[in-house]
């Protein structure tokens, strides 16, 4: 380990400035007189970085099915993502106290009583907290297992990941039913499900990449990671930036095709209004023209300051997108972009990468 | 990439070569008897069609409200069947996975006759077949164009597109092949191999000029596979009937299509490797594989079953809800039963080690899942339109003889296609094979 940096040395003081500023904004903006706006920028940066980091323990369980052994160094960096997991179930927990101001049906708008059976709060954070909960402890278990595995103490944890996929598609489905489409209580739309496991999984890939670059320049052993790890990761990238847009775009269609009211509002909100219309816009260009064009060439995915900058691109473009999905079903005629919102993303990003830095200490890459 | 060795032990180069050759001898009997059942399906077909052209489209069963009846089945299963052949040899190709290069030569086969068959299906549907070339836009003096905005017009460019580029991956693809034919035979065989070799010498030039233009195919050809089913499944989803208009459509409709289509690919290889002695190119392990694919996308289809029922009770509205339920539970609710019992209950079987490597067992799974693939398009397109909003339109279909006798001539057309095929070139792509073989032998590592 080559600990001469300085953001290296000092990430524990950093990551903890930033935890404590965003600390600070959460408490105020929860007390202040327009709590939606805190809580709506909370929600978004909760389900952003829980999918980064479900993402990680996704991407090592997709290769010990697949047979594959391309990534075998870069599932080491993915793992440690997982570490952020158990945060990310406190904080699911705190969200309970901001839930009046997230979820519309609670008060604002009238649900019919059939829907209120599936729709009201104790039984959607029980499931929500039971189905994280067991994600949390099975991405864990798996990932000890396979680390044990690889020393040819136990037998592969094959069937342990299938279960864990299973899992992931079918949580994950509901995790975006309850917080991304339950805030437009009247609104439906079957996509919904698999279109947010592939983002967070889309996202996941790209924070792998940033990681391990960033790794590969300040953390890990010198010929730990290889240009032929970032090569294959650029191209899976780039499938899924194009994969990612074809579930983006049959949403869209269908719903604009058909053009039936109680959909189309959705839509209309996003894509013709202002301002929803230019971040809808903007997290298209980044997270599908920039990987698109910049992955295409071979260079694009083999250089790494390149495609660590298009990695962030891809990142940025995923939290608009969320912000996108989320936010104007709250506050649908106000944008609001100040102080709070930074300090509560960068309190998010703080916790995330403190986690990540336990967790390389709790999973330590192979020397 | 796994290092599993998926040949019978101790297989040599010339080996290969013989065995794969082995199937382009003189045919027997029996082969002549196959051929003469499929041109008599053919001939039923055929006779089915002359009579609804000469006697008018009301010797099908389609009337108001159900105007789409199982020539539309047909297509969506046709293409579905096509889609695994792509999969098989240019997603798999781009993943390194290295079990397909025995069976990918039959599945692109499948995939190019099965296209064919699909493409019929639309014309014999609309009736006036000798103007099937309006549905192309070309100039013409009243200026008439076609409805670029109708999603069955997106089908006409995306399956002619999908045909074309399928087409031309599995002529290049035979290139090197059929030149080890050429080389086996002289006289009126070497001059028609030497025509499909393409003047193949094994140049280092060329080999290059070969794989760059293979890997080329296979990036086309990859979004190509999601975009063509994605279309067919806008066919429904761009309506607003309820059961049809569906967001997750298109990924479902992918899926499914993978699903019927490496279902297909067993069933056709079972029988294929008995009859010409390839048990030891097309092993158990290629069953297991193509098994596990089965699985995969099986989960995938269920998992869009079990969403759209559950989005239909979310919704709250009555519409979906009814029609889901008369989909379960109304005059159609055993076709539905069967689809659900072939689709989703019985691969999951697929999850038993002891039943993944029985090579008997997943070739009946298969053809379960092939009749509860024609089903499930059956159901999707013939519920939905039996009972839309309206109560004063409803109404039932049943499909005439005149429509069964389509679809078996499309499946005589088919296997002709199919048995000529094999008779005529290489069904295993021998030098890919080849490679492989070397690979294993002298443990090479890529990664």
């Amino acid at each position: 380990m080559k600990e001469n940096n300085a953001l290296v040395k000092n990430i524990r003081i950093i990551t903890g400035a930033l935890i404590v500023a965003g600390i600070v904004f959460v408490v105020l903006g929860a007390r202040s007189n327009e709590p939606s706006r805190m809580w709506q920028i909370y929600l978004v940066n909760f389900l952003l970085w829980t999918g980064v980091a479900q993402a990680g323990a996704i991407f090592s369980a997709v290769l010990e099915i697949t047979n594959a052994r391309w990534g075998s160094r870069m599932r080491s960096v993915a793992e440690s993502l997982v570490s952020f997991l158990p945060v990310s179930i406190v904080l699911l927990l705190i969200m309970i106290i901001g839930s009046p101001h997230i979820f519309p049906w609670i008060s604002k708008v009238e649900i019919p009583a059939a829907k209120q059976i599936y729709l009201n709060l104790p039984f959607l954070y029980g499931r929500n907290l039971l189905g994280m909960g067991l994600l949390t402890f099975l991405s864990i278990v798996f990932i000890n297992k396979r680390r044990s595995a690889d020393t040819g103490l136990i037998e592969r944890p094959r069937k342990f990941a299938v279960v864990l996929l299973i899992l992931y598609a079918v949580i994950y489905t509901f995790v975006a039913f309850d917080f991304i489409m339950s805030l437009s209580p009247h609104w439906y739309s079957t996509i919904m499900g698999m279109h947010f496991f592939t983002a967070c999984f889309y996202t996941g890939l790209s924070v792998i990449l940033m990681s391990a670059v960033f790794g590969r320049w300040h953390l890990f052993p010198a010929d730990f990671m290889r240009d032929k790890d970032f090569h294959d990761l650029g191209k899976l990238l780039f499938g899924f930036a194009i994969f990612w847009m074809s579930l983006v775009w049959s949403q869209f269609l269908v719903i604009w095709y058909g053009n039936m009211p109680e959909e189309t509002e959705f839509l209309h909100l996003r894509f013709y209004e202002h301002p929803w219309q230019t971040m809808t816009w903007s997290f298209i260009i980044l997270g599908f023209f920039v990987p698109l064009i910049i992955l295409l060439n071979k260079k694009g995915k083999t250089n790494q300051i390149v495609s660590s900058i298009v990695a962030t691109l891809i990142l940025l473009g995923s939290f608009v997108h969320l912000y996108v999905l989320v936010v104007p079903s709250i506050t649908p005629h106000h944008l609001y972009i100040g102080i709070q919102e930074f300090a509560v993303s960068l309190g998010f990003i703080g916790l995330f990468i403190l986690s990540h830095d336990v967790g390389l200490k709790y999973w330590p890459i192979p020397d | 990439m796994d290092k599993e060795n998926y040949f019978a032990p101790a297989l040599t180069a010339a080996d290969i070569n013989s065995r794969v050759a082995y199937s382009t001898q003189k045919p027997g009997v029996k082969f002549y008897l196959a051929i003469a059942l499929f041109l008599a399906m053919i001939g039923f077909g055929a006779y089915c069609l002359y009579t609804q052209i000469t006697t008018g489209m009301g010797v099908a069963g389609m009337n108001n409200p159900v105007a789409w009846g199982i020539y539309l089945t047909n297509f969506v299963f046709w293409v579905g069947i096509a889609h695994s052949g792509t999969l098989i040899s240019a997603i798999l190709f781009l993943f390194r996975s290295r079990w397909r290069t025995s069976v990918n030569r039959i599945a692109e086969a499948m995939t190019v006759f099965a296209v064919m068959m699909a493409g019929l299906f639309p014309l014999i549907h609309l009736g006036r077949i000798w103007f099937c070339y309006w549905l192309f836009p070309y100039p013409n003096a009243r200026t008439l164009w076609v409805n670029f905005r109708s999603p069955l017009n997106w089908d006409v460019f995306a399956v002619s597109t999908y045909m074309t580029v399928s087409t031309l991956f599995f002529i290049v693809g035979m290139i090197p092949d059929m030149a080890v034919l050429r080389d086996r035979f002289t006289g009126v065989k070497n001059k028609i191999y030497g025509i499909f070799a393409m003047g193949w010498r094994g140049t280092h030039k060329q080999w290059h000029h070969y794989e760059t233009a293979y890997m080329l195919f296979a990036a086309l050809a990859t979004p190509l596979v999601i975009s063509v089913h994605s279309i067919v499944s806008w066919d429904f989803a761009m309506s607003i009937l309820p059961g049809w208009h569906s967001t997750i459509f298109a990924p479902y409709f992918v899926s499914g299509a993978i699903f019927s289509g490496c279902a297909m690919v067993i069933t056709i290889l079972y029988p294929l490797r008995k009859i010409f002695k390839l048990e030891d190119l097309i092993t158990k392990k290629h069953f297991t594989r193509l098994a596990q694919m089965m699985l995969l996308t099986s989960l995938i289809v269920s998992y869009s079953y079990l969403t759209e029922f559950f989005i239909a009770w979310y919704s709250n509205n009555n519409f979906e809800q009814e029609s889901f339920l008369y989909r379960a539970f109304g005059y159609y609710g055993p076709y539905f039963w069967i689809m659900l019992t072939c689709n989703m209950f019985i691969p999951l079987t697929i999850f038993f080690k002891k039943i993944r490597t029985n090579v008997k067992i997943l070739f009946i799974i298969s053809i379960f899942v092939n009749i509860g693939m024609w089903m499930e398009r059956f159901v999707i397109i013939i519920t939905s339109l039996a009972r839309d909003f309206d109560p004063y339109a409803w109404g039932q279909y049943s499909p005439t003889h005149i429509e069964w006798g389509i679809f078996i001539g499309s499946f005589g057309g088919f296997l002709l296609l199919f048995f000529s095929f094999v008779k005529f070139a290489p069904v295993v792509a021998i030098s890919e094979v080849k490679g492989q073989i070397h690979h294993d032998m002298h443990g090479g590592d890529h990664d």
